[in-house]
């Protein structure tokens, strides 16, 4: 069962609560922002449901660089070296399902699933 | 004392030696064996291309047939040839008009769980990796346009595809590529001693081999790419061989990835020399001795890449545990539609 990211790191943590009342405040549509981290050549989790416009935070906590890729009709993304400590953000703005993967460690996939 | 408690003894070495960066030699032995264990389950297969008899044996018969080449010369085979367990034991393989390619043929044991295919990744699947050698200009040079004309006038394709995709049975580029690919997924490695030992056989390898096991995981620090039951982490590295073939760099358009290659499975790797995607290094002893004197320091090289030491006696151990990752031998391929 697809799950939100429940290992956010603390500060992102706050930072997507702050989001969630910021929103039920408005009494609007929000924008959150989910957090991954990379370890051991793997995400901390593979699956993730997102809204259209919410924002995923990948943040290397690895020894060893890594390469974010989306190869997607609606979205394409490379992030380059990933250097240990270097956090990656990307935008999804559109339904549908979506492939991330390392292009150095391809075994690394995380499916997002934005509805 | 008993093999057992030697490996454990090396372990508790290990982890109490000078370099805490060998995070898997902390483990306890059954759960680091654990990681090695072959699984229960069948082969994978896409949702769009499950396996049948009648499939299987359709790509095996492509597989042979030299018609996917324009000058009808080479086959997928004369590379991957079955009695070499799959490779065809030259250091680079030789493709159009007999001319060197400029990496080793691919291993295939295994392949049904690969993540991507050739040296480089190129391919995200064995569909679409069993088309790219049939129309590379230097490997078989042949338009799968052509192949298709070519194989429509065989008659004994007509019956063969029409049983491998009964839902439709005319022979196309998709359905050759698909055939392949479901031949490639059933050549699997067997079991072999190590892998007795890992279920509890203590007597299926030496004390040599056992040490060399800890060493693999520990101070020689090669399960930080070649760990798990294929022994591969299915990613791409730079180990430090002279040469300036971009690897995996360009596919991805990221620079520091150029000498990078993607990890092979060491499943039958004593038996499928020569070594390494340019086919530099002719035995195991020569890959041990490159990882601990041989590397070239450049700015590529993996971040897994730990500079090691290692005594005459160590790399001896690393090379016979190497040695036990081998299976009874290839499979019964006799059966052929051209015999």
């Amino acid at each position: 069962m697809p799950a939100r990211p429940t290992r956010a790191g603390r500060r992102s943590a706050s930072a997507l609560a702050l989001c969630f009342a910021a929103g039920a405040a408005a009494g609007a549509a929000w924008a959150a922002q989910a957090v991954v981290t990379q370890k051991d050549k793997a995400f901390s989790t593979q699956r993730l449901d997102l809204r259209p416009g919410d924002t995923l935070l990948i943040q290397n906590e690895d020894t060893r660089a890594h390469n974010i890729q989306v190869t997607h009709p609606l979205l394409t993304y490379n992030s380059g070296l990933q250097e240990p400590g270097a956090n990656e953000r990307i935008a999804f703005q559109r339904p549908g399902d979506y492939l991330v993967y390392c292009g150095i460690h391809p075994k690394m996939k995380l499916r997002v699933k934005v509805q | 004392m008993r093999p057992v408690t030697a490996l454990a003894a090396a372990l508790a070495l290990l982890a109490l030696g000078p370099s805490p960066g060998s995070t898997q030699a902390d483990r306890d032995l059954p759960a680091l064996k654990a990681e090695y264990r072959r699984p229960a389950e069948k082969a994978p297969a896409p949702e769009d291309n499950p396996s049948s008899a009648a499939k299987v044996r359709l790509g095996w018969a492509l597989f042979q047939d030299r018609r996917l080449s324009s000058d009808n010369a080479l086959a997928c085979v004369d590379c991957h040839q079955p009695e070499r367990d799959w490779q065809d034991g030259k250091p680079r393989a030789l493709g159009f008009g007999g001319h060197a390619l400029r990496r080793r043929t691919m291993p295939l044991y295994d392949a049904a769980w690969g993540e991507t295919f050739f040296w480089d990744g190129r391919a995200a699947s064995l569909e679409a990796q069993s088309i790219i050698p049939i129309e590379a200009p230097d490997e078989m040079n042949q338009k799968m346009d052509d192949v298709v004309a070519r194989l429509r006038a065989v008659p004994f394709y007509q019956g063969m595809f029409a049983e491998a995709f009964p839902e439709a049975p005319e022979i196309t580029g998709e359905k050759v590529a698909k055939a392949v690919a479901a031949f490639e997924r059933t050549i699997e490695s067997g079991e072999s001693d190590f892998d007795r030992w890992i279920d509890g056989d203590e007597a299926a390898i030496g004390d040599a081999a056992k040490r060399g096991f800890a060493l693999f995981n520990g101070k020689a620090n090669c399960a930080q790419c070649h760990g798990g039951w294929r022994l591969t982490d299915d990613g791409f590295h730079d180990t430090g061989l002279p040469g300036d073939d971009p690897g995996r760099g360009p596919i991805i358009e990221v620079p520091l990835l150029e000498h990078s290659f993607k990890t092979p499975s060491l499943r039958n790797v004593a038996r499928r020399p020569p070594y390494m995607h340019d086919g530099s290094l002719a035995t195991l002893r020569e890959v041990v001795d490159h990882y601990a004197d041989g590397i070239i320091e450049r700015p590529t090289l993996s971040d897994d890449l730990k500079r090691i030491s290692l005594t005459e006696a160590e790399r001896a151990d690393l090379a016979a545990f190497l040695e036990t990752l081998s299976d009874a031998g290839p499979p019964d391929t006799r059966w052929s539609p051209f015999r």
